[in-house]
């Protein structure tokens, strides 16, 4: 099978190939000056997307190349777009370019998992490939990746222009989530809070730790949306991943329990994931005010159960379960 | 005085700050909504007032990415530093959870909606006892998903449910909703299995009563009358006969080994209902009127009432006798019989007052397919509205929700009342009905008893359009599923009334006019 396959030849599809090729232009030319700046300055990617916006009308793909060299051409000077405007005027193989961008994601991944993961998760790692990526149009504003998981390969679908160039310039990162958050799971249908809400700030956590602050600004903001649908989980992922000093036990915990998610009963897991969900609920929104003795004792509870194990590097998730069962119902209710 | 509107920007800071304690400015922005560019001079300002501390974000021992590593941010522990931001914050404090948002209420709260649905309209009778116990088993499966989303739903919540005032909280309504549900349905299965267990028990005294009545009374199996003449005539025979099958009875009950000693006394109502009456017999006829009634109200086999019935009715002017030998005759296929024993009770029954002056009822039959409640509910109304009339409805299949009622199929009591103690009806039992049902709706507050099998309700609302064989055998062609429309009109109606009754008929329902 290809490993890049098009539905269709649609706008969307061309201007994200235009995209994709101007993010990695970008990239290069940033790489390039490095050693004259430390850091891009936001600017440059303002600059460039304001650029990016005047490629108006339905037009091939040699017609936006040639568009966006005249659109660069008032920048003359500056090294940065002078770098992009040259390379665009060379040939450019789109798809080996994605390759390359896939390739890096899932290598990505593969780093994350070998670094937080526990003994679970490196055997679950072997099972992660590279998957094809097949790319078809949508009518939507916003580009949407998913993990097809019948057809083992990812679907991206892109979106309107406006935040397109954004979204190709953070390519990476969101292919590296469909790997993290959805293929390396052991289970056979998503768990949409910790796919998108836990392994999501997870993932987050990492790219913080890997790349420039300029870059998580960019991903801030074209996710920032995306989180409206598993905000709290995100940010109970975010909080638990702060539980422990050394900031390793919850990532650690996290990865294994994925890995394992198919020998655990249904049942057992779920409970599990919104016992963790409501400790962050009932626990973590202390407002600073004075911590009860029950508060006290919810979250001693919750860091013996997930920072104990972490030495011996396996959890029992049903323990976790009965034990996180018992302070919650200090809580009243069922 | 004009107030000064408050700084948004540090607002949503601050409030992120004591959400979030140890954050980077990535995070920061991300939980505030805010641009990068935005955030730094306050994170500069609140740690010169030393709320915030910070250091690199990489753990010892990382490797560094090709960059400055961002910092992360502390939230100071000092309680009265925390005290001083959340006072600033006052009444701006981030948003709490929307409870009725919680995706595990809202799957509870779906799931009871269906169940207390399910329970209110459902009819344990009619299902078998394998799909009794599948419905069962389905539903303590929906209740037991409803039970595991609920308490989901309570761990996720950041209500602290123990305390004051959280009894409103939706959780709180829909676990009142569930333990209310759960116990109305618990409610019902223990009435259904209860009733289940005495019909149970209904059956095999069925059994043992029909065994010990062949084993007593051989004679009425064998529809002999010459021999019924004899016993009968023989008025020692009376005491020597309910001796006989008190005694069947007890060796019935004793030779069937599938019956526990303990269920015995389950028995024991009827026993007790069929021994006062044979103590009431003083002649041989009351006894087989006992007999007979016994046979046809608990018994299983339709031989010895009918041979019984027919016996008494040969010997009396009682119209009743023959519309229960009609009535016992069908049951048992001899439909001639039936029809000689029908036109005979006819003839002998009291006709009732002249009704010539009077607008004569209008019967309708309507094919199962032409059938709507609302267009029934619509012609009831224009009816009773309009015309000076009451309208009924019967059929063999249940009417819509909310519509008519089923009867128990009855026949006339054999035993004479003497005393006023008897009652004038008899259910018929349902081992000789075969699930024959009778469903009646009516405008009336107190209507006519419809009494008989279907097939002989149908033939006397028929019996009156029709002459009396033509309504026999139209009642016989009535398929179950249609339903019989009869319009009785009140004296003062006139025939403009039936007229318009028709109309309405033909309109709302395609009803089809008998005679």
């Amino acid at each position: 099978m290809p490993d890049v396959t098009w539905a269709d030849d649609s706008k969307p599809i061309r201007l994200f190939q235009i995209g994709v090729r101007l993010s990695a232009h970008f990239y290069d030319a940033m790489a390039k000056t490095a050693s004259a700046k430390t850091d891009r300055s936001p600017s440059h990617v303002d600059e460039l997307n304001k650029r990016w916006l005047m490629l108006s009308g339905d037009q091939t793909i040699p017609e936006y190349e040639e568009r966006l060299q005249k659109e660069l051409f008032p920048l003359a000077g500056e090294a940065v777009f002078d770098h992009i405007r040259v390379e665009l005027a060379k040939p450019f193989h789109y798809d080996q370019k994605l390759v390359q961008i896939n390739q890096a994601a899932l290598d990505a991944a593969r780093r994350c998992i070998k670094s937080w993961g526990g003994a679970k998760a490196q055997r679950r790692l072997k099972q992660l490939k590279l998957l094809p990526l097949h790319l078809e149009s949508i009518d939507d504003k916003h580009t949407q990746f998913s993990f097809e998981r019948t057809a083992n390969r990812i679907l991206v679908r892109p979106g309107l222009p406006e935040i397109l160039l954004r979204e190709c310039m953070i390519l990476e990162f969101s292919l590296f989530h469909e790997y993290l958050s959805h293929a390396f799971p052991a289970w056979s249908k998503d768990v949409e809070p910790i796919s998108e809400g836990w392994l999501f700030a997870l993932e987050f956590e990492w790219f913080e730790s890997q790349y420039t602050p300029d870059d998580i600004d960019l991903l801030t903001k074209v996710w920032h949306r995306r989180l409206e649908q598993e905000r709290r989980s995100f940010w109970a992922g975010r909080w638990l991943l702060k539980r422990c000093k050394s900031r390793e036990c919850v990532a650690k915990f996290l990865l294994e329990w994925v890995a394992g998610w198919d020998a655990i009963k249904e049942d057992v897991n779920l409970d599990l994931l919104s016992q963790l969900l409501g400790m962050r609920a009932k626990a973590g929104h202390g407002l600073g005010g004075k911590a009860s003795a029950k508060l006290l004792k919810t979250l001693e509870i919750l860091d013996k159960v997930l920072c104990e194990p972490c030495q011996k590097g396996s959890w029992d998730v049903a323990k976790m379960r009965d034990q996180l069962e018992s302070v919650l119902r200090l809580y009243g209710g069922r | 005085m004009a107030v000064a509107a408050p700084n948004q920007t540090r607002l949503k800071i601050l409030s992120s700050i004591l959400y979030l304690e140890s954050f980077t400015v990535a995070e920061l922005c991300l939980h505030a909504g805010l641009e990068r560019s935005m955030v730094y001079r306050e994170l500069s300002e609140l740690q010169q007032q030393g709320i915030l501390k910070s250091n690199s974000v990489l753990v010892e021992g990382e490797t560094a990415p090709a960059h400055r590593p961002p910092k992360r941010y502390e939230l100071s522990s000092d309680p009265k530093l925390r005290e001083q931001l959340e006072e600033e914050l006052g009444s701006f404090l981030p948003d709490f959870e929307d409870p009725t948002s919680n995706r595990h209420l809202k799957k509870a709260q779906e799931t009871l909606n269906v169940l207390g649905g399910e329970l209110l309209q459902v009819a344990l009778e009619p299902l078998s006892d394998q799909e009794l116990h599948r419905w069962e088993e389905g539903v303590q499966e929906r209740f037991g998903e409803a039970d595991k989303e609920l308490k989901r739903a309570t761990w996720e919540s950041e209500t602290d449910f123990s305390e004051e005032g959280a009894s409103d909280h939706p959780i709180m309504a829909a676990t009142r909703l569930y333990d209310g549900l759960n116990a109305r349905f618990r409610e019902q299965m223990g009435a259904e299995r209860r009733r289940r267990n005495s019909e149970a028990v209904r059956v095999r005294w069925a059994d043992i009563f029909t065994s010990a009545l062949r084993a007593a009374v051989p004679a009425t199996g064998m529809l002999s009358f010459a021999v019924h003449d004899r016993l009968l005539e023989d008025v020692v025979n009376l005491t020597k006969v309910s001796a006989k099958l008190s005694q069947k009875i007890k060796e019935q009950m004793e030779s069937r080994k599938d019956l526990p000693k303990m269920s015995w006394e389950l028995f024991l109502p009827y026993v007790a209902s069929l021994q006062l009456d044979l103590r009431e017999a003083h002649s041989n006829s009351e006894l087989l009127a006992t007999l007979a009634k016994h046979g046809i109200e608990y018994g299983n086999s339709v031989t010895e009432p009918l041979a019984i019935v027919r016996k008494l009715a040969s010997e009396s002017d009682d119209y009743r006798l023959l519309f229960n030998e009609a009535n016992l005759a069908q049951m048992a296929d001899q439909t001639g019989e039936a029809y000689d024993s029908w036109i005979r009770y006819l003839a002998k029954r009291w006709s009732g007052p002249e009704v010539e002056k009077l607008v004569q009822p209008l019967v309708a039959r309507v094919a199962a397919k032409r059938w709507s409640t609302e267009g029934y509910r619509e012609a009831v109304r224009e009816i009773t509205m309009q015309c000076e009339a009451s309208v009924s409805a019967l059929s063999e299949t249940p009417f819509g929700q909310n519509e008519g009622y089923a009867i128990e199929l009855q026949l006339y009591n054999p035993r004479q009342d003497k005393s006023g103690k008897e009652s004038a009806l008899i259910t018929i039992a349902e081992p000789l009905l075969h699930n024959k049902r009778l469903y009646v709706s009516t405008s009336a507050a107190d209507p006519a008893p419809v009494l008989g099998l279907p097939s002989f309700a149908c033939a006397a609302w028929f019996h009156g359009p029709l002459d009396k064989r033509k309504a026999w055998e139209l009642a016989a062609k009535v398929d179950p599923s249609e339903r019989i429309v009869k319009v009785e009109f009140f004296r003062g109606a006139s025939s403009g009334s039936r007229v318009r009754a028709e109309k309405i008929l033909t309109s709302s329902l395609s009803a089809e006019m008998v005679g």
